[in-house]
């Protein structure tokens, strides 16, 4: 997990995966809820088309029980014959006979054609007459139009007349019933008898039919075939009281027909919603399987992509890297296969950071140039008379010397011992610079005062050269206050001014040292009627172990490092050294420093 | 042996001149590359002693142009400049030999010594001319197995004529590669060195090695020299 790339991948990858899942979840819980939605409206649809089928057949169910009741009610008709007593109720004039017929159907009634024979018992009420006459009456069903699992009963108010072979306790029911019943008005019943069968039943009240004997007519429903016979007989027929009599036809049927029908449509009805569970099932299960396929199959195409993707991104970042752990002290430039990176063509991103890395490497190939230029020049500058005390003591132990002589070689160890100890300390100033641990006193200095001091003590050496120094001090600094600054330093500074004037100068020339006071700076100026010097020089003046001159004459003890600890001290200082020079006919070096009174300050305190 | 000393630091050169000088060498200082330069083509020096970082001219360009013009003189590197690209540079500009400061004043003695074998074709550092023996690494002498004692000044005047053995040195010659440039140029002093050599070489042997030739110089008897008529000093004056 360390590598930016495989964290990226995995990131992407994680990102990706999320997504895709994402959608892919949301497509499948919508597929499932269109699903759901599309099962339960089919299974509704099934359901109240079944239930509507079911409802259809029992309605038809009764609907064909109460037309066969209303068919076999119809065909009911009360035959009454009168003809043994009609003679006598001619003669006897009744204008009204009440009828009370009560009979019983004694015949079984074969399955077919009904024949109840009644034997009436006619009774004449008559306040004059009592008696009782007979009659035959009989009660008709026509057809036979029953299937055979019905069962018929038909109620008169004197018989009733029943299928052969009705179970026991079928219709008995409707003897004990109490509520009256209204005409043509179907009941419909459904109850378990004893025999274990359930029965359905319907009850039907209508009027009987009586074949009118005298007219030959039927007074209620339709009229009966005309009969000629008997009839045509009775002269002054009897208005016959209509008989408002009703009966009660009950047509029963067993249900189990009706019932496995019933039963078949809600099996059918059950069947069809499992197929239809079944097929969203399967499409739900399809819509998942292709889900995960295409899930897996964009998963990995992504993958590919994201790896692609993050190699060829990271490409650069690479590179760098390979570059950088390909950096050897010896070659310290950005290379990859030989050549060396452009951060322009580098990322955005990238760029400044090769960009930066490059000059930093650039100024540490600088550093390490100049360091090893230093310590080649450092080891030169101290090897030389080292070399030199070396040969001295070496020659001088080869054979016994005198004392004079030994003293005399001593001496030479001496000074040469001193010389080297000089170039140390200036060593040993660069390198304090250097590391910055060198600090400025802040002490009060009489400027002019030190001018003078150095002049005075660099004329020893000018003389022998018969070069005359002078000190020019500038009416604005005759009167300048003593300033806060390092007294030591400056000295140093002026010193090497100096005694570079005297060094590079002609013989009888002259070196003018000039002190001069800006608002804010001193200004020493020293100018020599010397050598001068070509530009080419004066711009590695302040370097190093630089010389305009590369001689190295003993008596000098700069070493080359003179005007390098010039210029160290006056970037300490905060000032400004700049120099003119024409060649064959003279330098000035000018040194502006900053002027901080030593007297105001306490003031200011 | 002349060496010429081409070195700018003065204590150095001091020293230096002054031990070569007591081991029998004739040493002429050269301050800066004009001065080198003009003794070098003056004068055939044995070995020069040079320097690289000399004020005016540098030590390479200076040896650069000696080869250039034919100088054959051997020519000792001394320098402060211890990388190996200087030492391939200088070597390669025609020095002989590179040695580094500091130094020890033995291993410059050595390699003098050897750089002046190699100038006369010798590899044995110790010359036989018949019973003398001369050990120019020890600058020590034997006749027959006796040793004998030397000043260095006197030890250079038989080195060089063994050098020469066979063959005819003049004074001049002698005056060149003994005496350096603020020795006294008297007509007689080479005479009065072969006499003092004469003295400790010859003296008490049968037959003399140090052989004078009338108008010209002097010779060391050579392998085949047998036949050469002995002219005792005395009677060429």
């Amino acid at each position: 997990m360390r590598s930016i790339r495989v964290r990226l991948l995995l990131m992407l990858l994680f990102l990706v995966t999320f997504v895709i899942s994402g959608l892919s979840w949301y497509v499948y819980e919508q597929t499932k809820f269109l699903l759901q939605a599309k099962e339960l409206a089919t299974a509704e649809l099934l359901r109240t088309q079944a239930q509507k089928q079911a409802k259809d057949y029992r309605d038809e169910f009764y609907e064909r029980m109460i037309h066969q009741a209303e068919r076999l009610g119809r065909q009911v008709y009360e035959r009454v014959e009168l003809s043994p007593v009609l003679p006598v109720l001619s003669r006897l004039q009744y204008s009204q006979l009440l009828t009370t017929i009560s009979a019983s159907v004694n015949s079984p009634v074969a399955a077919g054609m009904v024949h109840g024979t009644i034997s009436p018992s006619l009774t004449l009420y008559d306040p004059r007459i009592s008696f009782s006459l007979f009659s035959k009456r009989t009660i008709v069903v026509q057809e036979r139009a029953l299937d055979g699992d019905e069962y018929f009963h038909i109620w008169t108010p004197r018989s009733s007349i029943k299928s052969a072979n009705l179970p026991v306790d079928c219709f008995a029911r409707y003897s004990s019933r109490e509520q009256p019943m209204a005409l043509y008005e179907p009941e419909v019943q459904e109850e378990v008898l004893q025999c274990g069968k359930r029965f359905c039943m319907v009850s039907l009240k209508m009027p009987i039919a009586y074949e009118s004997l005298v007219t030959g007519s039927m007074m209620i429903g339709r009229p009966m075939p005309r009969r000629t016979s008997n009839t045509a007989t009775v002269r002054n027929p009897v208005t016959m009281p209509r008989p408002n009599t009703t009966m009660v036809v009950q047509i029963a049927r067993t249900t189990d027909a009706r019932d496995k029908k019933l039963s078949g449509i809600k099996e059918d009805m059950d069947r069809e919603l499992e197929a239809l569970h079944q097929e969203s099932e399967e499409v739900r299960k399809d819509t998942l399987n292709r889900l995960i396929l295409i899930c897996l199959a964009t998963i990995s195409l992504s993958a590919l992509a994201i790896t692609w993707l993050s190699r060829s991104s990271l490409a650069p970042l690479v590179n760098v890297a390979d570059a950088v752990s390909n950096l050897t002290p010896k070659d310290l430039r950005l290379k990859l296969n030989g050549t060396e990176l452009d951060h322009r063509k580098m990322p955005e991103e990238l760029a400044p950071i090769v960009l930066r890395l490059q000059e930093s490497l650039e100024s540490l190939e600088n550093a390490f140039a100049r360091e090893k230029r230093a310590t080649a020049d450092i080891s030169h500058e101290l090897r030389t008379p080292l070399a030199s005390l070396m040969t001295t003591m070496q020659v001088a132990l080869r054979k016994p010397r005198t004392t004079d002589e030994y003293k005399s070689t001593l001496k030479q160890c001496i000074e040469t011992g001193s010389h080297m100890h000089m170039l140390v300390e200036r060593l040993l100033v660069l390198s304090r610079l250097d590391a910055g641990v060198d600090h400025l006193k802040q002490e009060p200095v009489e400027i002019v005062e030190l001018a003078g001091q150095c002049v005075d003590m660099l004329r020893p050496l000018a003389d022998q050269r018969h070069i005359s120094v002078e000190l020019d001090v500038d009416e604005s600094a005759s009167v300048l206050e003593p300033m806060l600054s390092d007294a030591a330093k400056l000295r140093e500074i002026m010193v090497n001014l100096i005694d570079n004037a005297v060094h590079y100068n002609k013989d009888n020339g002259s070196v003018t040292v000039k002190v001069s006071a800006a608002p804010k700076s001193v200004i020493l100026e020293v100018t020599d009627t010397g050598v001068g010097m070509s530009p080419e020089i004066r711009s590695h003046l302040f370097e190093r172990f630089f010389r305009a001159d590369p001689s190295r004459q003993s008596e000098t003890v700069n070493a080359g490092l003179g005007l390098a600890i010039v210029k160290g001290y006056v970037d300490l200082f905060g000032g400004l050294i700049s120099v003119t020079s024409v060649p064959e006919s003279g330098s000035t070096f000018r040194l502006t420093l900053p002027r901080k009174s030593a007297v105001r300050i306490p003031e200011k305190v | 042996m002349k060496i010429l000393l081409a070195e700018d630091y003065y204590p150095l050169a001091r020293a230096l001149k002054q031990g070569l000088e007591e081991e029998g060498y004739a040493v002429d200082w050269a301050k800066d590359g004009e001065e080198a330069n003009v003794k070098a083509r003056g004068m055939p020096y044995d070995v020069i002693v040079l320097d690289l970082m000399l004020p005016k001219m540098d030590g390479l360009s200076l040896l650069q142009g000696w080869r250039k013009d034919g100088m054959s003189s051997h020519v000792l590197i001394l320098t402060a400049k211890d990388q190996l690209p200087d030492k391939i540079k200088g070597l390669d500009q025609g020095a002989d030999d590179y040695l580094t400061k500091p130094f020890e004043m033995d291993e410059l003695l050595a390699r003098l010594r050897a750089l002046i074998r190699r100038g006369h074709q010798v590899k044995d550092p110790v010359l036989r001319i018949h019973d003398l023996e001369i050990d120019s690494a020890a600058r020590s002498v034997k006749r027959s197995g006796k040793r004998i004692h030397l000043t260095p000044r006197e030890y250079a005047l038989l080195e060089f004529l063994a050098f020469h053995r066979g063959k005819v040195v003049t004074r001049p010659m002698i005056w060149d590669h003994l005496y350096d440039e603020e020795d006294e140029n008297t007509s007689n002093v080479v005479d009065v060195y072969i006499r003092y050599l004469r003295n400790k070489i010859d003296k008490g042997f049968e037959k003399p090695l140090i052989l004078t030739r009338w108008g010209e110089g002097y010779m060391l008897r050579g392998e085949d020299d047998d036949e050469v008529v002995v002219q005792p000093e005395e009677m060429l004056k």
